[in-house]
């Protein structure tokens, strides 16, 4: 795998979705076949209310569902993603220790310029990877518009 | 029995998602599989024969990763899982950008100094140089400003400023460890500039000995890495927030009184303030403050090193921290907790429809009780002199004590009954309103608003406060008590 393709409107809901829970991390998977993006599902952050706002985890049987949705509509759970609120989108150790080989992952790194009291100004940068086998490291993939 | 296989994980089990498993409990069914399916063994565990973080085994809608279910035998019809476990975070980063740390060099010296740290995997030389670029502004060189101040300059901050108006007194040294009993009189800064310079000759050490304002505070931290909230009373406290906020510095707050103390961090990279969680003071009079309320001695010790630790933290980059959340101390029974401080969208500075944009645009004096109230709501009160011959002379008058039990341990008024402010309002009928009622507390600011809180409740009889209350008065002594202990 080399590159991922995403439309337009999914890097909106993408990038919607960080902007929306900025400061805090937000996570979801990401639909589709191949290397090709058709839809984002947003699945909040189940460690929202018990650790610090860098962390995140989704819950094995929300990811179940989805993938069950996903099969469903014709598409396929091709990965993940996630936000680094005012952090570079570079994988962190612990996001390495949970890539699944084969499985995209999204990092959003999301930072509001400017002090206060200008109104929130967002730039956003993404990045993706994928382990292709459990024993390679982490490869970083080309992302296309189409 | 049944085994469901993630989408995610089924390219180990030759795509199959529904694998039909002879076996009874988990263990032999993670055996059958991985014997069945050669790849998916290496994907499921690590060298180790650990389950890989990203695996999750559930059995009906129950989690049974854990290995202490691998071995109890499942129902006939249980279905299980193999699911993943998606999780992760941002990097913890240092609040130090590189160039600087780049910039810095050791001496010898100082590589002998700070040896033990540089061996640590997780400061190491990159971390130590990050603790000697860093600047550092501490609000506050009191009782938690004392370990704050001195662990922070053993660690090798590079630039530490204390910003402290007052000056040494007896009652500070049963806890501001910083101060000894030849530093009485002088300025808390010009101590604490001196125990630095004893640890550490080569940090560079800004003493202000100024009162922070509205107008002086950005001017003040503007620039700096850290600010440590070292206060003892909230108007410095909400100050200090919003020129943080303002200024976009991060804030290591510290609080403490009588047993219990709190440490958080806000404002972190747009993170939540302490307005967030307190949008405004309490009413006035109603919290004393730490100089009225006291504290036990190694309390702020205890608080002021983890503030310190938290401030090291955030410098190197590592480790998880109270940033958004409030570490909560009972010293006394030796308990804590962990409080989630959550950003705070209708926060008056930092929500999205802001409403203070300034520091200045704020009244603290007032929002905290601390102009005096006279100004608006007339209060008649006696000085010291004037009550202490009230009672010489045996006038007919009821004395009201209205500070905290643990207060009144301390130096009690004779004669006096007790109401704590909140009880006031529906015990006033065990007031006469025939006859004069004297109000006292620690500073003569509580029993304004004890008079305040009764001509609310509408007692009509006269009242008066004690000015300056019981620290004014324990000058004086009365004749026929002999003394106040
Ligand atoms: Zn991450
Ligand atoms: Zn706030």
């Amino acid at each position: 795998m080399e590159k991922i393709i995403i439309h337009k409107e999914q890097v909106k809901i993408l990038t919607d979705s960080c902007e929306k829970a900025y400061p805090y991390e937000v996570c979801g998977a990401v639909l589709g076949h191949d290397d090709m993006i058709l839809n984002v599902r947003i699945l909040g952050n189940s460690e929202e209310e018990s650790s610090s706002r860098v962390y995140f985890s989704i819950s094995p049987m929300d990811i179940y569902k989805i993938e069950k949705e996903a099969e469903r509509e014709g598409t396929e759970l091709i990965g993940f993603f996630h936000s680094h609120p005012e952090c570079e989108a570079v994988p962190s150790a612990e996001d390495i220790k949970h890539m699944i080989p084969g499985m995209i992952s999204i990092i959003v790194g999301i930072s509001k310029t400017g002090r206060y009291p200008e109104r929130p100004l967002f730039s956003e940068e993404i990045r993706g990877y994928v382990r292709e086998s459990i024993q390679s490291g982490i490869k970083e993939l080309i992302i296309m518009g189409d | 029995m049944k085994v469901y296989i993630s989408a995610t994980l089924k390219n180990f089990f030759e795509r199959n998602s529904v694998i039909d498993v002879p076996k009874k409990n988990i263990r032999d069914i993670l055996t059958f599989l991985t014997d069945e399916y050669a790849e998916s063994k290496k994907v499921l565990f690590d060298a180790e024969e650990n389950l890989r973080s990203f695996v999750q085994i559930y059995a009906g809608d129950e989690n049974r990763t854990d290995r202490v279910f691998w071995d109890t035998e499942l129902a006939e019809d249980t279905d299980v899982l193999l699911l993943p476990a998606i999780a992760g975070g941002a990097p913890v980063e240092s609040i130090i950008p590189d160039e600087r740390r780049k910039a810095v060099s050791f001496d010898d010296s100082e590589v002998e100094r700070f040896g033990r740290h540089l061996l640590l995997k997780d400061i190491g030389v990159k971390g130590q140089k990050r603790i000697k670029a860093a600047r550092v502004v501490v609000v506050g060189a009191g009782a938690l400003g004392s370990p704050v101040i001195q662990y922070l300059a053993a660690a090798g901050v590079g630039t530490i400023k204390v910003i402290d108006f007052d000056d040494v007194s007896p009652e500070n040294l049963q806890s501001q460890v910083l101060h000894t009993s030849r530093d009485l009189k002088r300025p808390k800064v010009a101590s604490a500039k001196d125990k630095v310079r004893n640890i550490n000759r080569n940090i560079n050490f800004e003493a202000e000995n100024i009162k922070l304002e509205a107008d002086n505070i950005v001017a003040e931290i503007d620039g700096y890495d850290i600010v440590v909230d070292c206060t003892d009373n909230y108007k410095t406290r909400y100050l200090i927030n919003d020129a943080c906020v303002i200024c976009g510095i991060p804030l290591v707050f510290g609080a403490i009184y009588q047993f219990e103390g709190q440490v958080g961090i806000f404002n972190l990279n747009h993170g939540p303030c302490y307005r967030c969680q307190f949008p405004a003071p309490p009413e006035a009079g109603l919290v004393p403050t730490c100089s009225e309320g006291g504290a036990i001695s190694p309390l702020p010790g205890i608080i002021g090193s983890i503030q310190a630790n938290e401030v090291l933290k955030l410098i190197i980059g590592i480790g998880e921290h109270l940033d958004g959340k409030l570490l909560v101390v009972d010293s006394l029974n030796l308990r804590s907790k962990i409080l989630k401080v959550r950003k705070n969208n209708n926060c008056p500075i930092c929500g999205g429809n802001a409403v203070i944009t300034k520091v200045e645009d704020f009244d603290y004096e007032e929002f905290c009780g601390l102009k005096e109230v006279e100004e608006e709501i007339p209060v008649e009160g006696f000085t010291p002199e004037e009550l202490a011959k009230r009672i010489e002379n045996g006038d007919l008058m009821t004395l009201v004590d209205v500070r905290e039990p643990h207060e009144r341990a301390i130096m009690r008024f004779p004669n006096a009954i007790v109401i704590p402010i909140g009880q006031l309002a529906r015990r006033k009928n065990e007031l006469n309103p025939e006859i004069d009622t004297i109000f006292i507390c620690r500073e003569g600011k509580r029993s304004i608003l004890a008079i305040n809180t009764l001509r609310e409740a509408g007692y009509a009889g006269p009242m008066y406060n004690l000015k300056g209350g019981i620290e004014a008065m324990k000058d004086i002594i009365f004749s026929h008590e002999g003394a106040w202990l």
